[in-house]
């Protein structure tokens, strides 16, 4: 656990070192395209790594826009997180991964620099920039390195690109019983815009009847994004640039996680929607003002999210009514991260 | 341009400074499982009208029961699954721009060789 922290799980540090990325895909969560030019210095870079090592950060994440863009920069933080122990983690399109041989160059080097896992991203919007085949150079590479991967497919009803076009793909076939390494994840691709509704398979959005199965939110107070704008969010990104409240710190001195994590904990809606979820939120809200229609909507709780804090309506029934949800909110907090891991560890 | 939306009346300082008491006392700690709300008023003057929640209720009390905990403890917590595909035999993940651990997790909690429980999980399946 971080130190002095309301929140008992183990945090991450997520660094985007550029917002620029090699593709423009439509709805991209953090708004990065080969337009936006944001970035933040290598030392900004550092010094994050080294204040999540002095909080007690679990792990590091580098994404973005594309990291891979930042090369040295990348490495240089890989290796500074290495140093310091820290687990890593590349969100990355692969764009890098032309051939099998350009794949393994590109990885021995962040292997050997500090990484220890990656995750690529795909899809039907990605392959418009990046084709699958670099995916699947890549993935295919990093299983022969020993690296662990994931490869995380955008969701829509209608699509080109699926898990199975990972994990069918001759070469990653030829892998034998070491394909099954290629771990696939299919992911509601999600507008950022709360007002619209993307076209998901059955089952996707919630409701009611699915609203037992949805989760408080993982990453709110658990995951601090440092932008590459120089904000710090306190949730993995998606959206965080359309949520001012969302952005607790801007990245200058040498302890700007500790505020971002005392600014967020300082709120009591955040850790509403870390123990109970944006979707749960919605519903209680749609309890007192009905006008508030959720349900079907949304198949992404980043999207729900979002219309949490842009829709007036809303707003106005948590500020007018939170107070009556303090009690059971703190009293799950508790739950979750004191007593209960107490009483099943027994 | 609207207020920032955020929701400050009970200090962070505060909070911890009441479960820091509560992980000092199971007296306290236990009241506070039964009775949220007059704890928070007793101890932070946080007297406003207060909902409860029967499956907090009702998951304190499985918890407090040897049998019902041995049950907690292999219970099968889906994760934060969306759909299954059928045409695709992919289970669906939600997303985040940090990505999806391959080695370890940070959520959920290590018990001895069995699986890692995920508290939040089960409190919430208990709704």
């Amino acid at each position: 656990m971080t130190a002095a922290s309301l929140v008992g799980a183990r945090k991450t540090l997520s660094i985007m070192p550029t917002f620029t990325c090699t593709a423009a895909c439509a709805d991209c969560g953090t708004l990065s395209s080969p337009r936006v030019r944001e970035r933040i210095s290598l030392d900004v870079i550092l010094s994050a790594i080294t204040q999540a090592h002095r909080l007690g950060f679990a792990n590091v994440v580098f994404t973005g826009g594309e990291a891979t863009l930042r090369w040295r920069d990348l490495l240089a933080g890989l290796s500074h997180a290495r140093a310091l122990g820290l687990p890593t983690r590349l969100v990355t399109n692969a764009h890098w991964a032309a051939t099998p041989e350009r794949a393994r160059d590109r990885l021995r080097l962040l292997r050997d620099a500090g990484l220890d896992e990656i995750n690529y991203s795909t899809g039907d919007e990605h392959v418009r920039f990046v084709p699958v085949e670099r995916v699947v150079n890549a993935s295919v590479e990093a299983v022969r390195l020993g690296l662990p991967v994931v490869v995380m497919v955008e969701l829509r009803r209608e699509r080109a690109v699926t898990a199975a076009t990972i994990r069918e793909h001759p070469l990653v076939r030829a892998l034998g019983a070491d394909a099954a390494l290629v771990r696939t994840h299919e992911s509601a691709w999600m507008p950022l815009d709360p007002d619209e509704t993307a076209d998901y398979p059955a089952g996707s959005t919630a409701d009611a009847a699915t609203l037992p199965a949805r989760r408080g939110c993982d990453h709110v107070l658990q995951t601090y994004t440092v932008q590459a704008d120089g904000r710090v969010g306190v949730c993995c990104g998606l959206g965080l640039r359309t949520i001012p409240e969302l952005n607790t710190a801007t990245a200058d001195g040498g302890d700007f996680l500790d505020r971002a994590v005392t600014a967020g904990e300082e709120d009591f809606l955040k850790l509403w929607l870390h123990y109970f979820g944006p979707e749960r939120v919605l519903a209680w809200a749609a309890e007192k003002d009905p006008s508030i229609d959720w349900e079907g909507r949304y198949a992404h709780p980043c999207q729900a999210c979002g219309r949490l804090y842009k829709d007036e309506r809303v707003r106005t029934v948590i500020r007018e009514h939170y107070a009556e949800m303090v009690a059971i909110v703190l009293q799950s907090a508790w739950l979750d991260d004191h007593y209960t891991p107490r009483m099943l560890a027994d | 341009m609207p207020a920032p939306l955020v929701l400050n009346s009970i200090t962070r300082a505060d909070l911890i400074a009441l479960f820091a008491r509560l992980a000092a006392d199971p007296a306290r700690e236990a009241r506070f499982l039964d009775d949220p709300a007059a704890v928070l008023a007793a101890e932070l003057g946080w007297d406003r009208a207060q909902r409860t929640s029967t499956g907090n209720a009702r998951f304190v009390a499985a918890l407090r029961s040897p049998g019902r905990r041995a049950d907690l403890r292999t219970a099968d917590v889906p994760e934060a699954t969306t759909v299954h595909s059928v045409t695709t035999g992919s289970t669906s993940r939600i997303s985040s721009s940090t990505g999806i651990t391959a080695t370890f997790s940070t959520r959920g909690v290590d018990c001895g060789d069995g699986p890692r429980i995920d508290p939040a999980g089960l409190r919430l399946g208990a709704r």
